[in-house]
């Protein structure tokens, strides 16, 4: 015993004088991967197969694979292998896991914070070489078509160069109960005062429903009988991480910066108008106002929603079908998220890019290359909006005569998919009316996914832990102390 | 036989399965680890392989430690690791010697019950948290329906977090390590009981010696090899927890407490696994390191304290 651990400590002194021999391997000059474009006549002699890695469950991986099939279907030549890892942040863990080993997939869906770290890890592929080519069945002659504020998170890294393409996007809506709504002549909360005076009246109601004996509301004739007052809260917001990023912002606050280079970022949070925002739901929520998903145990409201144990919620707009109750128990209504001031009013801008990972042989990278192109090609990405929740990344998507027509949904009783165009709608009026919102995505920087892991957990710890905002936000910033 | 010089290369082959795999996957990891943890800023680069000095790093040094032993959830973590191993480890087996006490003096049904206790030990970590979790649940769970059943108030035991939450949590963590441990202990106990001569009963049977003088005289001190063994194996599992929390707590893979505080009951290697998803993050996976190693070193003091005390009172 004494033995072995003297050998081991032996070993490992050893092993950390050689390397002070050595000296430092590091600095924070990353390469990036060089690009070699090959001919279509060379990638079209033989098969050429890429590994796909994506996030997604089983209705919008049915989506993908659809698209897919139709860009195996135009180049016959290209095999892609589909691969769900179950969620954005096994993704991310699974391909840098895989950076050391080589192992990486050759094509990645990814946030930006995602994209900061495999630039570190020197596997991101810049793809301008590949967008400014001169054939023309390689190059993105129609580039201006996406949507320029979907580029910016994709071009943020180093200047001039672009990492990644936007593909499935969307953002945040206020989803409710549109029966109950109606039935009392409730307003769609436009700010969070009024939401806050909603949730008041709500609860009232629903307190007469349940001190009834039927627990039956008239107005509605929706059943309340499964629905207990302690649990019953009038208003919710599933992401507690985009609850406090948005809010911050619309309260007049700052988040994180990045600096000059995305390799150091610093936290910003720790200020007046953060607590101030932060303040005001933990007042709702101590009036049984306002709960978040944990609350009830949960981790999305929509399944409270659909038992009638909140009347709102804020939440994805790809993921508003997850509101609709069964059995069409009731209507949903989809709307703008409530702003807190006209001039300071912001939503979220959601959903990853594509991008190229180094790993593979230069007929890989311009397979992957293709498939990116094509998966963001007005016929690709338009498709792939319309069979799932998310917006079209082009200008000529939105406009086309297929998207045009899902948007008429005529014929189209389907409440699910009523409620997908419903919300799909609700995204460019962001944009539109007296009050317009700004669409924002915070800067990534090396790190910057810990520190939303981290500031996740504010809004429950001063809900559900009963601390106080500073305290709260204390915590959160004693816990990243490499971003101050 | 073995022990002949000469058929020393028979030894060699007997044991070179087992070196290899530990030379593989122990050895070289644990001193790739203790070299990462000097890698101030360690971050991996692409295809470089999996040796620590081929990697990207900013300088060598103790930073990475004394960054760990400034965090405050590493803090955390060896707090609620020592309280885990100081009240989990005493009960489960002060428990594990009692039942298989009692199972060993009883004559029918032995045999079911002994099936009966080993059943967690093949029961999956996972499912037996989801058990538990449905159990505790503040609503509807089986343990608040007898708490209301007997007029007592629905107690959150896995939702709250205050320190009255931190307190409740501690108990199911306790009441999932302990019986899911048991099994274990049970038959190594067992096994330990039935191989003690029958004739020092009987013996002290005839001198009149009372049950509790035959336990305290016979069966502890000729059982004390296996106590000693079980406690220095439950000593170093219980430091090595943290699916048992996560199980338990059954909210996600880094989650270690509730909504409010998802840090509540993390562990030392929780802390490790938390640090793995940001691996290009630099520094991270050298903090990990460093946290593995400080916890290497922790269990290496605690073992070496109870083979001290137990070269004293095991009776071999």
């Amino acid at each position: 015993m004494k033995k072995t651990l003297s050998t081991l400590v032996l070993v490992s002194v050893l092993s950390a004088t050689a390397l002070v021999g050595c000296g430092g391997n590091g600095g924070d000059d990353y390469n990036l991967p060089e690009v070699n474009i090959v001919s279509l006549d060379t990638l079209e002699a033989t098969t050429t197969t890429i590994k796909f890695w994506h996030p997604f469950g089983s209705s919008t991986e049915a989506a993908l694979q659809n698209v897919v099939a139709d860009f195996e279907t135009a180049y016959p030549y290209i095999d892609v292998e589909l691969e769900t890892k179950g969620g954005y942040d096994n993704l991310k863990q699974a391909v840098t896991l895989e950076i050391p080993t080589g192992n990486t997939p050759n094509v990645v869906l990814g946030y930006p914070d995602h994209f900061a770290e495999y630039l570190a890890g020197e596997v991101l592929v810049p793809l301008n070489d590949f967008i400014e080519a001169k054939d023309s069945e390689i190059g993105l002659d129609d580039f201006d078509d996406i949507y320029a504020n979907y580029m910016v998170e994709n071009q943020q890294f180093y200047e001039g160069y672009t990492f990644g393409l936007p593909f499935n996007k969307s953002t945040e809506v206020l989803t409710y109960n549109k029966t109950f709504f109606d039935a009392h002549n409730l307003e769609v909360p436009e700010t969070w005062a009024e939401y806050r005076s909603v949730s008041e009246q709500i609860l009232t109601i629903v307190e007469d429903v349940l001190n009834s004996a039927t627990k039956i509301d008239a107005a509605s004739g929706l059943d309340f009988s499964g629905v207990t007052l302690d649990t019953f809260y009038p208003a919710s917001y599933d992401s507690a991480a985009n609850m406090l990023i948005t809010i911050t912002r619309q309260w007049g606050g700052e988040y994180t910066s990045v600096g000059e280079t995305f390799e150091k970022g610093k936290i910003l949070f720790d200020n007046d108008k953060t607590k101030e925002a932060v303040q005001f739901f933990k007042d709702m929520y101590e009036d049984h106002l306002f709960a978040t998903p944990a609350t009830w145990e949960q981790d999305y409201a929509s399944n409270v929603f659909v038992v009638l144990g909140t009347m709102m919620s804020v939440g994805s707009s790809a993921g508003v079908t997850y509101n609709v109750p069964s059995g069409d128990l009731f209507e949903v209504g989809v709307a703008k998220i409530p702003y807190y001031e006209a001039d300071k009013a912001a939503v979220i801008q959601q959903g990853t890019n594509i991008a190229m990972l180094a790993n593979g042989t230069d007929n890989q990278k311009l397979a992957s290359w293709l498939l990116i192109k094509y998966l963001t090609s007005t016929e690709g990405n338009t498709q792939f909006a319309i069979d799932s929740g998310y917006l079209p990344v082009r200008k000529s998507g939105t406009e086309s005569a297929a998207y045009q027509a899902l948007m008429d949904s005529t014929g189209i009783t389907n409440a699910s998919d009523l409620v997908k165009i419903a919300s799909k709608k609700v995204a460019p009026s962001y944009f539109e009316g007296s009050v317009k919102f700004t669409a924002f995505t915070d800067s990534a920087f090396i790190g910057s996914s810990d520190v939303r892991t981290v500031i996740g957990n504010v809004i429950p710890a001063v809900t559900e832990g009963e601390k106080t905002v500073d305290q709260a936000i204390a915590e959160a910033v004693a816990q990243l102390p490499n971003y101050k | 036989m073995l022990e002949d010089k000469k058929d020393g290369w028979k030894a060699a082959i007997a044991l070179a399965p087992a070196m290899i795999f530990l030379v593989v996957f122990m050895f070289f990891p644990l001193v790739n680890t203790t070299i990462m943890s000097f890698m101030e800023g360690f971050q991996f680069r692409a295809n470089a392989g999996i040796f620590a000095i081929s990697h990207r790093y900013q300088g060598i040094g103790f930073q990475e430690y004394i960054n760990v032993l400034r965090d405050p959830i590493f803090l955390t973590a060896l707090k609620n690791t020592m309280v885990m191993v100081v009240i989990s480890v005493p009960i489960s087996v002060i428990l594990g010697l009692l039942v298989s006490v009692c199972l060993n003096n009883i004559k029918r049904l032995q045999n079911i019950f002994q099936t009966i206790f080993f059943l967690p030990y093949v029961t999956n970590t996972i499912a037996l948290g989801m058990v538990f979790k449905v159990m505790f649940s503040t609503n509807n769970g089986l343990i608040n329906l007898i708490v209301e059943t007997f007029g007592g108030d629905k107690i959150a035991w896995l939702t709250d977090a205050t320190t009255k939450g931190y307190w409740s949590a501690l108990f199911v963590i306790t009441c999932y390590t302990v019986w899911s441990g048991l099994a274990f202990k049970i038959l190594v106990f067992l096994s330990g009981l039935q191989s003690i001569d029958k004739q020092y009963y009987e013996a002290a049977r005839i001198d009149g010696a009372s049950r509790a003088r035959v336990f305290w005289k016979i069966t502890v001190p000729l059982l004390s090899p296996m106590i000693a063994y079980i406690t220095i194996t439950s000593f170093i599992g219980a430091f090595k927890a943290y699916e048992s929390v996560i199980a338990v707590f059954g909210r996600g893979s880094y989650i270690f407490g509730p909504a409010g505080d998802t840090n509540m009951w993390i562990t030392v290697v929780g802390y490790v696994y938390k640090l793995l998803p940001s691996l290009m993050t630099p520094g991270n996976l050298s903090k990990a390191s460093a946290g593995s190693v400080i916890l290497l070193l922790i269990i290496l003091a605690f073992t070496g304290i109870q083979l001290y005390v137990s070269k004293k009172r095991v009776h071999y």
